[in-house]
C-alpha cells in the first residue's frame, strides 16, 4: 500500500489520480496510525516549504516519516517533497529538512544564470544514472517542471538527474530508499506515469 | 534546454465552456472535444459573471480535468481571498492566475505568494489599445480601467515576486488574426518573470511569430480547432521545422 503524505498543500489530488491511472492502492496518510498502514511513501508538495514544513509539523509526523524511512520505508519526494529530503530549505526563513540527502535547498537566484526565475514549463532531463524509477524512460525525456528553489552541494553519488538552465540543477537523486524529483510526474503524461509506476511496482529496498 | 510551449486556454461560464471575442462569450461547446495530449499546459478561466465565482459548477470543471489529463493545470477568474485559493490548489492545481485582486487588494497576491510560493501565481494583465496607440490596463474582465499608469503598474506588478505574467490583448481575443506583436513587443523587455501571451492566435504561424521571441516562454490558443491531437502535432511539428524548441512526443 503506498502511503501519500497528506502535507496539506497542493498536489496532492493529482498525484491520486495518478496512481488511479496505474492501478495502485494507496491511503492519506496525516497521522502515524496512516504512516503504519503504508509500505512505501509518496511525498507531494506544491507551494511554498515554509507552509509545506510547519504543515508536516502541525501533524506531528515529521519524526514518525523520519524514523520510518530510516528504517528503509522507500520513499519518493516531489518538487516540495523532493526539497524536504535535504538538510535545510531557505524558502521564506530558514527550514530543516529529513536531511536524508546531502545539500541544501536555496534560491535559483543564488546561482547567478541569466535565464528567468521560476524555472517553469518542461525541460529534458539528463539521466545520471540508470536507476529503478528511470526504467523504461529515454535519457532527455521532457518532464514538467514549476519551482523557484533548488538543492545545492548535493554529492555526486546521489545524483541521478539534473537539466540545463543557464546551469546545471540536480532534479533527481536517489540514496538507497529515497528517491527525490524535482519535477511532477503526476504532470507529465505517460513518461511520469511510467517514472510513478517505476517506484510503485518495482522499488524494493 | 526549456522548452517553449503551446498553452490551451479554456474560458467557461457557469461551468460551460465558451469561446469568447473581445472578452464577450462568442460559441459554446463541449469539453469532452478537447483531447489534449501534446498540450503543454491547460488554463481553465472562470468567466461567469461577478459575485457568482467558484461555483460547483466551475469546480466540477476543474475536478473533470485534473481526472481525466496528466498535465499541469492552471485556473484563474475571480480569485479574490486565500480561501478561494485554497479551495483551488487543494483541488490538484499547480498554478492560480490573479488579476483584478491584484489591482484592488494587492495584500492578497502577495499573501499567495508567500503560502503557496511564487512559482505557483501567475498575474495575468488584460490590455487595450487606445486610438492613439497607447495601451491601458482592464480589470473586472476588461469593464474597468485601472486608475494607474501601464509602465507603472507592470513594475509594481514584477516587484510582488510574481511567477509569471500573462499579457493579454483584449482586442485581438478571438479575432485569430495574430497576437498583438506591437503589444509584446513594447511590454516583454519590462518584465523580469518568464511571460505568457494570449489573444488572436488563428494560425501556426501566429504562434511561430511570438514563440521565437526570446522574452516569450508561451503562447496561449482558445482556437477550438487547436484542441485536438493531430491538429497540437502539427502545430510542434511546423514549430520545430521553424527551430522553435518545443516538446513533442510521440
Amino acid at each position: 500500500m503506498i502511503g501519500v503524505i497528506d502535507t496539506g498543500i497542493g498536489n496532492i489530488p493529482s498525484v491520486c489520480s495518478a496512481l488511479k491511472k496505474i492501478n495502485s492502492d494507496f491511503i492519506l496518510c496525516s497521522s502515524k496510525l496512516d504512516l503504519d498502514r503504508a509500505s512505501k511513501f509518496i511525498l507531494p508538495g506544491v507551494g511554498s516549504y515554509k507552509t509545506f514544513y510547519e504543515n508536516i509539523q502541525k501533524k506531528n509526523i515529521f519524526n514518525e516519516i523520519k524514523i520510518r524511512v530510516k528504517n528503509e520505508t522507500p520513499i519518493l519526494g516531489i518538487c516540495l517533497g523532493f526539497h524536504a529530503l535535504f538538510e535545510s530549505s531557505n524558502e521564506f526563513g530558514n527550514y530543516n529538512g529529513f536531511k536524508f540527502i546531502n545539500g541544501r535547498v536555496t534560491n535559483i537566484e543564488n546561482l547567478n544564470i541569466q535565464e528567468r526565475i521560476p524555472h517553469v514549463g518542461w525541460n529534458n532531463c539528463e539521466i545520471k544514472k540508470e536507476t529503478t524509477i528511470f526504467k523504461n524512460i529515454d535519457n532527455n525525456t521532457n518532464f514538467y517542471f514549476t519551482h523557484s528553489f533548488t538543492p545545492i552541494n548535493v554529492q555526486k553519488s546521489n545524483i541521478i538527474g539534473v537539466v540545463n538552465y543557464g546551469k546545471e540543477l540536480v532534479v533527481a537523486v536517489h540514496n538507497h530508499n529515497i528517491f527525490g524529483v524535482q519535477f511532477h510526474p503526476e504532470k507529465s503524461q505517460k513518461q511520469g506515469l511510467q517514472l510513478i509506476k517505476n517506484f510503485v511496482e518495482d522499488f524494493n529496498a | 534546454m526549456l522548452k517553449k510551449r503551446l498553452i490551451i486556454s479554456l474560458t467557461f461560464n457557469e461551468g460551460v465552456l465558451f469561446r469568447t471575442k473581445k472578452f464577450l462569450p462568442d460559441y459554446r461547446y463541449t469539453k469532452n472535444f478537447v483531447d489534449l495530449w501534446n498540450a503543454d499546459e491547460i488554463i481553465l478561466i472562470d468567466v461567469s459573471s461577478k459575485g457568482k465565482k467558484l461555483q460547483k459548477s466551475f469546480l466540477d470543471v476543474i475536478r473533470f480535468f485534473i481526472e481525466n489529463c496528466y498535465l499541469p493545470i492552471t485556473v484563474g477568474g475571480g480569485i479574490s481571498s486565500i480561501e478561494d485559493a485554497k479551495k483551488i490548489f487543494s483541488l490538484g492545481v499547480e498554478k492560480i492566475i490573479m488579476n483584478s485582486s491584484t489591482y484592488k487588494n494587492p495584500k492578497i497576491t502577495h499573501d499567495l505568494i508567500n503560502i503557496f510560493g511564487s512559482s505557483s501565481i501567475i498575474q495575468a494583465i488584460d490590455m487595450k489599445k487606445n486610438n492613439d496607440g497607447s495601451y491601458i490596463i482592464k480589470v473586472d474582465n476588461g469593464k474597468t480601467t485601472i486608475n494607474r499608469e501601464t509602465n507603472e503598474y507592470l513594475e509594481f506588478v514584477s516587484s510582488l515576486n510574481i511567477g509569471e505574467i500573462l499579457l493579454n490583448s483584449i482586442d485581438n481575443d478571438g479575432g485569430l488574426m495574430g497576437f498583438d506583436l506591437n503589444l509584446i513587443n513594447k511590454f516583454s523587455s519590462k518584465i523580469n518573470v518568464p511571460i505568457l501571451v494570449q489573444g488572436g492566435g488563428g494560425n501556426w504561424n501566429h504562434f511561430y511569430e511570438v514563440l521565437k521571441l526570446k522574452n516569450i516562454s508561451g503562447a496561449c490558443t482558445q482556437n477550438i480547432y487547436h484542441f485536438t491531437e493531430i491538429s497540437l502535432k502539427s502545430a510542434k511539428k511546423y514549430l520545430l521545422s521553424k527551430n522553435i524548441n518545443v516538446r513533442y512526443d510521440n
